[in-house]
């Protein structure tokens, strides 16, 4: 394999830190957790990527290792409360709305709508609708057939859509 | 076709995601139906709105600072492999046993012995996920 290369790793990060943290923030809806989960990310990447044609991993990899550390994250918590039957009532933490750099009323309101959806679907449409990953990428990164990708964005765009509108921001 | 069809093709439309031959019957559909044209339009305008609203996030210096920070990887000779990996067995059972022992003895029923890995780039690892989910790694990184 490649040998160490320091350059490479500062280009993947100048090519994918931005969206990497966006998308685990959007993912998780929490920034301490995204900051961490985001170097965990790094980490990975640093340690072991296939190099594509130029040096780098592809994005799909990229955004496959990001959802792993998002995996591994809801998985602990898992076995977190079931080790403690006494977290289990407590409900996931909100999403603080003071925490974003863009306080348009448009991002607030589809902040809180992307709540309302499962994670499945809002992983699919963060990478679709905001990263710009074609279907056949964030198909490779979520592990889940293309066909799949394109329902799970239609059903996710009508829900923020039907959501919006009930905040009185329809397009 | 139906409007509820043509709907969910006109998602992948807007994405650049159709085929020659889903998007000629869309077009055949859109041709006689102007509900499905308004929402098209909707749909394009939509999609640039949100992703405006949604796609301006720059990382914050001191998460950029603790990312490059991250260790280069250490690779290893072929030959010293086997030695390497034998030293992180000695260590891994040096540093399992003492806290399995005490969760065995305390019942401890999230014990999960195949999370306790090592990583012997040193330095600093972060936060758990990288402990809990890294697997040895001897130098196959691009970088
Ligand atoms: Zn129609």
């Amino acid at each position: 394999m490649a040998q160490v290369r320091d350059d490479g790793f500062a280009r993947l990060v100048e090519r994918d830190l931005d969206r990497v943290h966006r998308f685990l923030h959007g993912l998780l809806r929490d920034e301490d957790l995204a900051r961490d989960l985001t170097h965990d990310t790094f980490l990975r990447l640093r340690r072991s990527a296939p190099a594509g044609d130029d040096g780098l991993p592809t994005a799909a990899y990229v955004f496959a290792c990001a959802r792993h550390a998002a995996v591994d994250h809801w998985r602990r918590l898992r076995t977190r409360r079931d080790a403690a039957p006494h977290l289990a009532a407590d409900p996931a933490p909100p999403t603080p709305t003071d925490a974003p750099l863009h306080t348009t009323e448009l991002r607030e309101a589809l902040d809180r709508a992307l709540g309302l959806l499962d994670e499945e679907h809002r992983a699919v449409f963060l990478l679709s609708e905001v990263e710009g990953l074609r279907y056949a990428e964030i198909a490779e990164a979520l592990g889940i057939p293309p066909g799949t990708v394109a329902s799970r964005k239609h059903h996710a765009v009508q829900d923020l859509r039907r959501e919006l509108e009930r905040m009185g921001h329809a397009l | 076709m139906r409007c509820e069809d043509a709907r969910e093709l006109l998602t992948a439309r807007v994405d650049g995601e159709l085929d020659g031959v889903q998007a000629d019957a869309l077009a055949t559909h859109l041709d006689g139906c102007a509900a499905c044209r308004a929402e098209s339009a909707r749909r394009t305008r939509e999609r640039s709105a949100w992703r405006e609203a949604l796609a301006g996030d720059h990382t914050p210096d001191d998460l950029r600072r603790r990312v490059l920070a991250a260790p280069v990887p250490v690779a290893l000779p072929l030959l010293l492999r086997p030695l390497a990996w034998a030293a992180a067995a000695v260590l891994a059972v040096l540093l399992i046993a003492p806290p399995l022992l005490q969760r065995l003895g305390d019942g401890d029923a999230t014990l999960r012995p195949a999370a306790v890995t090592l990583v012997l780039d040193g330095g600093d690892v972060g936060p758990a996920t990288a402990l809990a989910t890294e697997t040895l790694n001897l130098g196959d990184s691009p970088f």
